[in-house]
């Protein structure tokens, strides 16, 4: 279980820091990425577009690291979550838009965005629940 | 626990905010803080040049301009003669492809006219502006 858990962690922390690498080469692209899914106003958007790839690094390589595991974990979650609403809402709205989730260069279905999404989600909720401890604490 | 949990997050946050707002003062590739979003995003050539898959260059400028000179590969489309010019564009253009489109200088308008209105007939097209315009790519290819 410790290895699975660990495989998990580098994998998860690995992905995160590759989506922010390529995010932070053009900030201006992603801002554009952001932008393309109007559900901010604009100025919001470039301060989104700007600061998430970063919060992207410091979740991934924490994750990966094992530093302020729990948090990093946490916010993870809420990323992925927060990423499925604004891609489900995409596709709801019919938005034929990229992702922009690993830089402007990734181009593939809204469907597959979700799915990829979807398990990250998953794998740092598993993660977060089989902390050591974390049944302990919960109860 | 809930404390030192809070705590950590506000860390990550943190950590992420100092980086963020460098990149906002000194990227090369910052975007601007603007209130409104500029019709189509203007692009630089550098930043042209780093995309990997080939672009489509669109020359918004008049026919005796594109003559004399214009991007290799460029495909001459303006709103002077949209229906009689598109053909090309269509025949050229390949779904998913990036689309450059480029006037005469930073101060003209036809290119943002040409993209806005290639956005607004083809859906889902990935149509971009050149910053500084036929300018700019003279410069960097005297």
């Amino acid at each position: 279980m410790k290895s699975v858990r660990l495989i998990l962690r580098l994998v998860l922390g690995a992905v995160f820091v590759w989506a922010a690498v390529t995010k932070i080469a053009d900030p201006r692209l992603f801002v554009a990425e952001v932008s393309h899914f109007h559900l901010l106003p604009y100025p919001m958007a470039v301060a989104l577009g700007i600061y998430l790839p970063w919060l992207e690094l410091v979740c991934g390589l924490a994750t990966a690291f094992g530093w302020r595991l729990r948090a990093a974990l946490g916010l993870i979650l809420a990323l992925t979550c927060v990423f499925l609403v604004a891609l489900g809402s995409a596709w709801w709205r019919h938005l034929d838009i990229s992702c922009g989730c690993f830089g402007s260069e990734e181009r593939g279905s809204l469907g597959w965005d979700l799915a990829r999404d979807g398990t990250l989600a998953v794998v740092a909720g598993f993660l977060l629940a089989t902390m050591p401890g974390a049944q302990g604490k919960a109860k | 626990m809930v404390k030192t949990l809070l705590r950590d997050c506000a860390v990550l946050l943190l950590a992420a905010l100092v980086p963020a707002l460098l990149t906002a003062w000194l990227h090369p590739h910052r975007p601007a803080f603007l209130w409104q979003a500029p019709a189509v995003e203007e692009v630089s050539l550098e930043t042209v040049n780093s995309w990997p898959t080939g672009t489509l260059w669109v020359d918004a400028r008049d026919a005796n301009a594109f003559a004399r000179r214009h991007v290799p590969g460029a495909i001459l489309l303006n709103e002077d003669r949209w229906e009689a010019l598109l053909p090309d564009f269509a025949a050229a253009w390949r779904s998913g492809q990036r689309v450059v489109v480029y006037c005469d200088s930073q101060s003209c308008q036809a290119s943002q006219d040409v993209a806005v209105r290639l956005r607004r007939e083809i859906g889902g097209i990935d149509v971009f502006v050149l910053q500084g315009g036929w300018q700019a790519w003279e410069k960097a290819h005297p």
